[in-house]
């Protein structure tokens, strides 16, 4: 009997080591930087023009396995075969490839951004605030996706068992753990600055991105302004991307 | 089951290596001239992509990541060649022969059945197709078989380090398929039920329970979250690891293939009705110094490998299970019991689901398949000596028919004029 439970305590040993090390293994290897208030030092809070270039903000400041805060006027459904390197016939010695890399550098664009940095491992978890009727299309999708699962006020669609989020602003953000901030011009058309204030008031930040995101069509002077007023609550004053914004 | 095994002769030794030997040779045989196959190549891309973000993807990212392990540190060793993207497929599909021997010789109570079992999984179609390909399904046969042989040799030799050997080989097997879960699981339960039916002191009856939860379910547990280190490296916790379960089990509940379009049907109910088949069919653009001098034709830059289901064993399986059941009842045979167990468990689930099952899944039952065969052709007849004459038949038989169906498993069957026409024939408007 002496036997029996030792060897069953080292295995119950060894597989409690192995979870608990598992567990802060996976915690240890988040990057972040100095973390704040939204609104105050040491946050790091910029104006950008584009989600290309919020993604190399994340890429060169070493952010890894991040939750990202994302205020945008709409999910933009990607086809990740499309993006993905496609496989064509190889003999030996097989061509073999950094699939990330390739992928950032043949189809970065504004809509992959999201997928491409959550492949990389920059973010590990998105939620998404969007407006009631885009948020309503994900809440939509889910219920038809064999990913997907419905809760009160939030949806979450997996993609290869990456969760990312579905909410609206009258949820409240989690205040725990830091997360990365982008909020996209788009967001402004249903939602004034002040707003997005209170909402974004008790979340931990490294870092908060404001997208001016001048190629979307859905972006116009009023959004523009509105995302000015936000740069200005946040304490943004001096960016000359701002200035043309404004 | 019972402790010991009978001594081993120096004949069957002799038959085994043929055997064997045999065996490499179909699963070797111009392996290194097999153009590698875009599946071949997804799981080399995902492994190195696997070891650098510990996304499990971009490929068959819903089962569990062994095989991006094994597949990266071969791909470090080898390089890029036939023998780092294949070689270790090729080694255990090999080595699944004499572990079939071992488990068959224990499990039939028979070196001759034992061999005959080696001999048919030796010679089946969908395993040589599978110890030829980059993708883990021969891992389905061949980390069960290791296990089993383990827990025969634990039992045997009342060794806790083959107990914890077992424990390793259903850890790496559940790493590589969840489908492994029902082979563990059965053998849980019967060494279980014998540990619990033993007269021995509860006291004792209990160490035996305590050891075998330790060594069987909470180890290969142990062995199956290891491996999903690189995973979290990309900064997850233990409970995001629990919702990556849950979705690989949703995808893998649900799966419906990773091209968009389904071709044919493919439903696990019909294994063992009419003989079904795997096929993998992929272009290979001509070489740069013949480009331009003619159109690419069918023989020269199609590939083809054909798994046919061997008609003369995978047929035989619903009677030959039928003919186990009433021998098992008849008998009190422990060991029959087993192997229904962990064929039926294994199957059934395949058999009802509603979405696609591909046939290569049908290698978590292959084993069992080939014991359930060799007993039920051999079993009946009378004497050692007509039994024996019996083996040489059915299995020359067998083979002869597997000769066949070989250079369509291989790629070649263009080059045999029969099969060139079939190709044709059967493949006239796919291609």
């Amino acid at each position: 009997m002496t036997r029996a439970l030792l060897v069953f305590g080292c295995c119950c040993l060894a597989a409690l080591l192995v979870v608990v090390g598992l567990d802060r293994y996976g915690r240890s290897c988040r990057r972040s930087g100095a973390v704040g208030g939204v609104s105050q030092p040491p946050t790091k809070r910029l104006v950008v023009e584009t989600p290309i270039e919020a993604y190399h903000v994340w890429k060169s400041s070493g952010y890894h396995g991040r939750k990202l805060l994302y205020l945008s006027g709409g999910w933009q459904q990607i086809t990740p075969s499309d993006i993905l390197p496609k496989l064509d016939y190889s003999p030996y010695p097989l061509r073999l490839f950094s699939v990330v890399d390739t992928m950032e550098r043949d189809n970065l664009s504004d809509a992959s951004v999201l997928f491409i940095a959550s492949y990389r491992g920059i973010l590990r978890e998105i939620r998404a605030v969007l407006p009631a009727a885009a948020y309503l299309e994900r809440e939509q999708k889910a219920r038809s996706s064999k990913t997907g699962s419905v809760g009160t006020g939030e949806v979450m669609i997996t993609y290869q068992g990456q969760a990312r989020y579905f909410t609206t602003i009258q949820v409240s953000p989690d205040g725990g753990e830091p997360h990365l901030v982008l909020v996209t011009a788009d967001f402004m058309t249903a939602h004034s600055a002040e707003e997005v204030m209170r909402y974004l008031a008790g979340v931990r930040s490294d870092c908060v991105l404001l997208c001016v995101d001048r190629t979307n069509p859905a972006v116009g002077d009023f959004e523009q302004k509105r995302l000015a007023t936000l740069a200005r609550l946040l304490g943004i004053t001096n960016s000359a991307v701002l200035r043309r914004a404004s | 089951m019972t402790a010991g095994s009978p001594p081993v002769s120096r004949s069957v030794y002799q038959v085994l290596a043929l055997v064997i030997l045999f065996g490499a040779v179909l699963r070797l045989w111009g392996l290194a001239g097999q153009p590698p196959s875009i599946d071949d190549y997804s799981v080399a891309v995902t492994a190195g992509n696997y070891l650098e973000t510990g996304q499990l993807g971009p490929t068959m990212w819903n089962h569990p990541a062994l095989r991006s392990l094994i597949a990266q540190g071969s791909i470090t060793l080898f390089g890029r060649g036939v023998v780092a993207v294949k070689g270790f497929n090729a080694l255990i599909g090999i080595l699944s022969l004499p572990l079939a021997w071992a488990v068959g010789r224990r499990l039939l109570r028979s070196d001759l059945l034992g061999l005959a079992a080696a001999l048919l999984l030796a010679v089946d179609t969908l395993h040589i197709d599978f110890s030829r390909q980059a993708i883990n399904d021969g891992y389905l046969t061949f980390f069960p078989l290791l296990a089993i042989w383990c827990v025969f040799r634990f039992h045997e030799k009342e060794s806790l380090g083959w107990l914890v050997a077992a424990g390793f080989a259903f850890g790496f097997g559940l790493a590589s398929k969840w489908s492994v879960v029902v082979p563990l699981a059965v053998t849980v339960g019967g060494l279980g039920w014998l540990a619990v039916q033993s007269a021995a002191p509860l006291t004792v009856r209990l160490s035996r329970l305590l050891t075998l939860a330790g060594v069987l379910v909470i180890l290969p547990l142990t062995i199956y979250v290891t491996t999903f280190v690189p995973w979290f490296q990309r900064g997850y916790g233990i409970e995001e690891w629990l919702l990556l379960q849950k979705s690989m089990y949703r995808e893998t509940k649900l799966h419906t293939g990773y091209k968009e379009t389904i071709q044919g049907q493919h439903v696990a109910w019909e294994w063992f009705i009419r003989p079904v088949n795997f096929r993998d069919i992929y272009f290979v653009p001509p070489l740069e110094s013949v480009r331009g001098q003619g159109e690419p034709s069918l023989e020269q830059n199609v590939v083809i490998l054909l798994a046919i289901a061997n008609p003369l064993v995978w047929l035989l399986t619903i009677p030959a299970t039928l003919y186990t059941g009433v021998q098992a009842w008849r008998r009190r045979d422990r060991r029959l019991w087993y192997l229904l167990g962990c064929f039926i468990l294994s199957y059934l689930p395949l058999a009802v689901t509603s979405r696609p099952i591909w046939f290569n899944t049908g290698l978590a039952v292959a084993p069992f398949v080939m014991f359930l065969v060799a007993y039920a052709v051999l079993d009946p007849w009378p004497n050692s000596r007509l039994r024996q004459r019996a083996a040489v038949v059915y299995l020359g038989v067998v083979t002869v028919v597997a000769l066949v169906l070989y250079p369509l498993v291989i790629g070649k069957g263009f080059s045999v004029p029969v099969l060139d026409g079939f190709l044709r024939t059967l493949y006239r408007n796919g291609l």
